[in-house]
Formats: structure tokens, C-alpha cells, sequence
């Protein structure tokens, strides 16, 4: 008995785009965020951030709320960023070695809808699990231990930190998608994750001396010291004369990260599983 | 006039200096149980990972169900299930996840308890049930494929290739696996690849044999199996070399193809004529150094037919 076509249903608009399957695959991914993976990470990050951010307050000689804020909005950047760089070469280069991405793409999913499922997958699961709900739970208990507040001009405090937040994800969906088209070109565990992680330190330490004008178009300008309470006042950060734009360097990252995705489903079209 | 589950018109392969297809044509029709015998490294598995867009081929062309694998893969693959040669799921998944993640993966497939239903009737019919939660990590080799021929079927294709789905398998396991190829013919056309001629015979009834990266025969396996009267099999003991070097040289044999399983050899001679048997008998007994144990006209065994045309050839 049949129960469904097999021709039913094939999504013109995705296929068109090299990424039929991509719902899919999605589906199959979120569903792992949803269960124990999912719980497992969310545990280890609103433990961990919030761990690292009250260790800090309580050892700190700041005042609390401007030192905790700071330190959250840094560790976010740091740790899920890594963790991101780690998961993303295991989902790239892991399935393609043990086969996994070959069964995948035996089935009606294009190799493009394979790739961007499995990067967006991950970009959304360990941006729920390890910054917005770890940030959010600090943001309740940050202002329980000091009066000082998130406070940024002409914005509604808590607006703002969740643009802060957001922030950080467009930060970790760069590097996801960057170790997503490294894994594709390279496909060996450890170079992969090691080059994205020297681009995070030069991205996130080079000197103000050698950056260029169009630094502000990287996320160079997310990641540094712009994320804390001065940076994202408008005009307080220059360089080389020009303000920095936050709302610049967030669409910048986002469409570089959308770039890179591209690359990486256009590049494992021609990849043998 | 129906469309072949499989067209494959001058289809070749070249990794760097190995060329694993070389204008293979294959035709395999709807509604049938094909197998597809050849030896290690004859280009069974890189035909069947072509047709699954796994791997691209240097040219040549090939189709499913009369569409293009390579110009709409998409929909050729979701008229196909697939189990590959070493299955390898998510380790972290269950059986019944497996199954149900493929499912998920075929467009309009059934969802929520319709979905599992069809999860849960799979996982029974390969005889899994009491496997179902357990995670892949925890399974044997056999069990892994029979978790693979449930995902190949959840998308209920018009055509499961199956790439050496008895491998590996003990006997029990061997025989199950035939019987579920049995079961699935009744609605969808099955290709499977396999070394184990004794299977071929049980469940298939067309065959393709591939040799070097070309089909050397294909069709009804009654008439591969065709009797003919120049072949003859022989089964020898001890040193061979000498009487197949003269036998190789003599103008009215046309070919001999062997195969050596420990102290015994079988050949099959394949003569120019029927007549040239009143020259090899007397040839045969001829010289020293091995005992002849069997000399008859060749039966009509899948074996024979399979030494005939492909013969000791152990691929690249």
C-alpha cells in the first residue's frame, strides 16, 4: 500500500535554490535540540555563563552591574563562539568522513539544503541554548545583586540587551557558517576548527593600528569592546575617524555569514560521499 | 510501453589513473529483482552511488524511472531507497529515530502518528520490534542492515537499490534478508548488488553481471543461465599452471576462466566448437602434477555462467 507519493510535494521555490530536503533536515536537527541534546547544552550554559559571570562579581572591585554585564556579554562571545567553531566542524567535516552526510543525500535532499539545514540547525540550537537563555537568565538575577542597571541612551533597557544579544548570535553565526565552508573546502577535523579559531583571534585582537577603514563592516566591531555598555553608544567609538555603526556591522556579519553558507552548499555540490 | 526502473547508457567512471566504469550499459525494468554480481572492485558500487548523485560521473548517462539522476537528482532520488554497502546511521539515534528521520526526509511524507505507524510497521517487518529503542551504537552488523532496509523502504519507493545488503550477515540472517527482498518485489523493483551467487539464484529474476567497470551479460537469469554446448567445467587438484598455460594456447579453446577455493580449482572451458571436446578430454588427462576430480558439460549453474564471463577477474 502506498502511503505518499513520491513525487508529491517537491518545494519548486527550494529545489530552484539548490536547497531542496533543507526543511527536512532542519526538522530533523531542531528535533535533536528539542531532546536531550538540547537540554544537555541548555544545563552546561546557563550553569556555565552564569557561573563565570557571578564568580566574577562576587571577586570583582567594579561596581557589580556595569563589571557582570561586561563580563556577560564577553564570556557570550567567547564561549558559544568556540563551542560553535567545535560543533560546526563535527557536523561538517564528522558526517562527511563517517558517512552520515552521504545517507542524507541519498535521500531527496539537495547537497545545498543539506549543508545550509545543518549550519542553520546549529546556528539556532546553541544560539537558544547557550546565549539567549543563559543572557536572559543573568539578566534577571544581575540587577537583583546591584542597582546599576543595563542602561543605554535612547534605546528601552531591555531592548537593548536583547539587541546585545542578538548581536552575539550574528557574531556566532559568522563563525558557524566560516568553520561550515572551511570544513567543505578542507574536511580534515582539527585544521578546520584551528584556522577558525586564530580568524577569531585576529578578528577579535588586532590592534586598532592596522585595521582597516572598512572595519567596521567585519565583526571585528561586534566582537571587541564595542559590545559593552560604551560601545554601543553611537559616536563613542571611532576609527580612523569614522563612528562606529553597530546596525552596520550587524547586517555586514549577517550577509558575510550568508555568503559563506552559499560558498560552502555551491563547494559541496562537488564533493564525491 | 513501460519505463525502465533503470536506464544507463555508456556510463563511465575515472578515479585519476583507475577507470572504474568504462561505457557501462545497463537496462533494468520495472517490476523486477535484478542482481548484480561482479567481482571486488568491478564497479558495482560506484553504479549504484552514481545513480544516488553520491558521485558524479565523468560521462555517460543515467536515469530512473526515465528521469535524469544527474539533471533532476531530486526527483529521481525520491523515487529510490537506498541501502549503501556498511550502513552508517547517527549512533545516538534509536532504530525507530533512524527510520523516522528518513521518513522525514521524503517530500509529503506522513506525519505524527501516521508517520509512526509507518515507522512502527518497518521496524516490525525487518524484524526489529524489540530492537526499536535501542540506540544504532548499541547494534550488531546485521542488525544495522536490517535497520537500513527499513529506511530504504519508508519512502516507499518504486525502486530500493540495495549495494551488498547480505553481507556480513550469518546464514539466519542471509535468509531473512533474501525474504525480505522476496517481499519487497510486490511493490517496488529491487537492484542489489551481492558476491553470493547461491542468493542470486534464490530471489532474482534478471541479472546483470559487471566486470572491469563493463556489463559482460544481462537479462532473464534463465537465459544467462542457458545451457551451451562448448562449455565445460572442470575441477582440478594440484598444480594447474602448466595445463592451463597449454590448454590457453591451443586454437580451438576460447577462453578458460578459473577460480580457486584452496586445494581445488574449477574452470570453465569454453571451446570453439562442439566438436573440439574429442581434443580437450585426451588434453586434459595429459601431463603431471594434478588429478582431475570433475569433467562435465556444464550445467547451467549461475557459478558456471558466472566463471564463464567473468571468470578469476578480481577487479583493479
Amino acid at each position: 500500500m502506498r502511503l505518499w507519493g513520491p513525487t508529491m510535494a517537491i518545494d519548486v521555490t527550494t529545489v530552484r535554490l539548490g536547497l531542496g530536503g533543507f526543511f527536512g533536515v532542519l526538522d530533523t536537527e531542531l528535533r535533536r535540540w528539542l531532546g536531550r541534546r538540547g537540554l544537555f547544552h541548555l544545563v552546561l550554559w546557563v550553569a556555565g555563563i552564569n557561573g563565570f559571570v557571578y564568580f566574577v562579581v562576587a571577586t570583582g572591585n567594579k561596581p557589580f552591574g556595569s563589571l557582570g554585564y561586561e563580563n556577560l556579554l564577553n564570556a557570550l562571545m567567547v564561549f558559544p563562539v568556540f563551542a560553535g567553531i567545535i560543533l560546526a566542524e563535527a557536523t561538517v567535516v564528522g558526517e562527511y568522513r563517517s558517512g552520515i552526510a552521504a545517507w542524507l543525500v541519498s535521500k531527496p535532499v539537495a547537497r545545498g539544503g543539506y549543508v545550509a539545514a545543518k549550519l542553520t540547525g546549529l546556528w539556532i540550537g546553541l544560539s537558544v541554548a547557550a546565549v539567549l537563555i543563559p543572557g536572559l537568565v543573568a539578566n534577571w538575577w544581575l540587577p537583583q545583586v546591584t542597582p546599576y542597571r543595563f542602561v543605554i541612551p535612547d534605546a528601552p533597557v531591555f531592548g537593548r540587551f536583547l539587541i546585545a544579544l542578538g548581536a552575539t548570535m550574528v557574531v556566532l553565526g559568522f563563525f558557524i557558517s566560516l568553520t561550515g565552508l572551511l570544513g567543505v573546502l578542507i574536511r580534515r577535523r582539527g585544521p578546520v576548527a584551528l584556522i577558525a579559531m586564530v580568524l577569531w583571534l585576529v578578528l577579535r585582537f588586532a590592534p586598532s593600528q592596522i585595521r582597516p577603514s572598512w572595519y567596521r563592516y567585519l565583526p571585528t566591531g561586534l566582537m571587541k569592546a564595542d559590545l559593552d555598555l560604551n560601545g554601543w553608544i553611537p559616536g563613542m567609538e571611532y576609527i580612523h575617524g569614522n563612528p562606529f555603526d553597530p546596525a552596520s556591522a550587524v547586517w555586514a556579519t549577517a550577509a558575510t555569514a550568508v555568503v559563506f553558507v552559499a560558498g560552502a552548499m555551491l563547494l559541496y555540490r562537488r564533493l564525491e560521499l | 510501453m513501460t519505463v525502465p526502473a533503470i536506464e544507463i547508457r555508456q556510463l563511465k567512471k575515472r578515479y585519476r589513473k583507475v577507470e572504474a566504469l568504462r561505457g557501462l550499459d545497463l537496462t533494468v525494468e520495472a517490476g523486477s529483482v535484478c542482481g548484480f554480481l561482479g567481482p571486488n572492485g568491478a564497479g558495482k558500487t560506484t553504479t549504484m552511488k552514481i545513480l544516488m548523485g553520491l558521485i558524479m560521473p565523468t560521462s555517460g548517462w543515467a536515469a530512473v524511472n526515465g528521469i535524469d539522476v544527474r539533471g533532476s537528482g531530486l526527483l529521481a532520488r525520491s523515487h529510490i531507497g537506498y541501502l549503501p554497502q556498511d550502513p552508517v546511521f547517527p549512533s545516538h539515534q534509536t532504530v525507530r529515530d533512524v527510520v523516522a528521520t528518513a521518513g522525514r526526509l521524503y517530500p509529503g511524507h506522513p506525519h505524527g502518528s501516521a508517520l509512526r505507524r509507518r515507522v512502527d510497521e518497518l521496524v516490525d517487518r525487518v524484524g526489529m520490534t524489540d530492537k526499536a529503542k535501542r540506540r544504532m551504537a548499541g547494534l550488531s552488523g546485521g542488525e544495522r542492515q536490517r535497520v537500513g532496509v527499513a529506511q530504504a523502504l519508508i519512502g516507499d519507493p518504486d525502486l530500493v537499490i540495495l549495494d551488498e545488503p547480505s553481507a556480513g550477515l550469518d546464514p539466519t540472517g542471509r535468509r531473512d534478508m533474501l525474504d525480505l527482498i522476496e517481499e519487497t518485489r510486490t511493490e517496488a523493483t529491487v537492484f542489489y548488488s551481492t558476491h553470493i551467487l547461491n542468493d542470486v539464484e534464490q530471489v532474482s529474476d534478471t541479472v546483470a553481471m559487471i566486470s572491469r567497470g563493463a556489463i559482460v551479460a544481462q537479462g532473464d537469469i534463465d537465459e544467462i543461465l542457458t545451457v551451451s554446448d562448448t562449455d565445460y567445467a572442470v575441477r582440478l587438484r594440484g598444480d594447474t599452471n602448466a595445463l592451463h598455460a597449454r590448454l590457453a594456447d591451443e586454437p580451438w579453446v576460447k577462453s578458460i576462466n578459473a577460480r580457486r577455493h584452496g586445494e581445488i580449482e574449477d574452470w570453465v572451458v569454453r571451446l570453439s566448437d562442439e566438436s573440439a571436446i574429442q581434443r580437450l578430454a585426451p588434453a586434459l588427462v595429459d601431463g603431471d602434477g594434478h588429478d582431475i576430480i570433475e569433467f562435465h558439460l556444464s550445467e547451467g549453474r549461475l557459478e558456471d555462467a558466472y566463471l564463464a564471463l567473468v571468470g578469476s577477474d578480481h577487479g583493479d
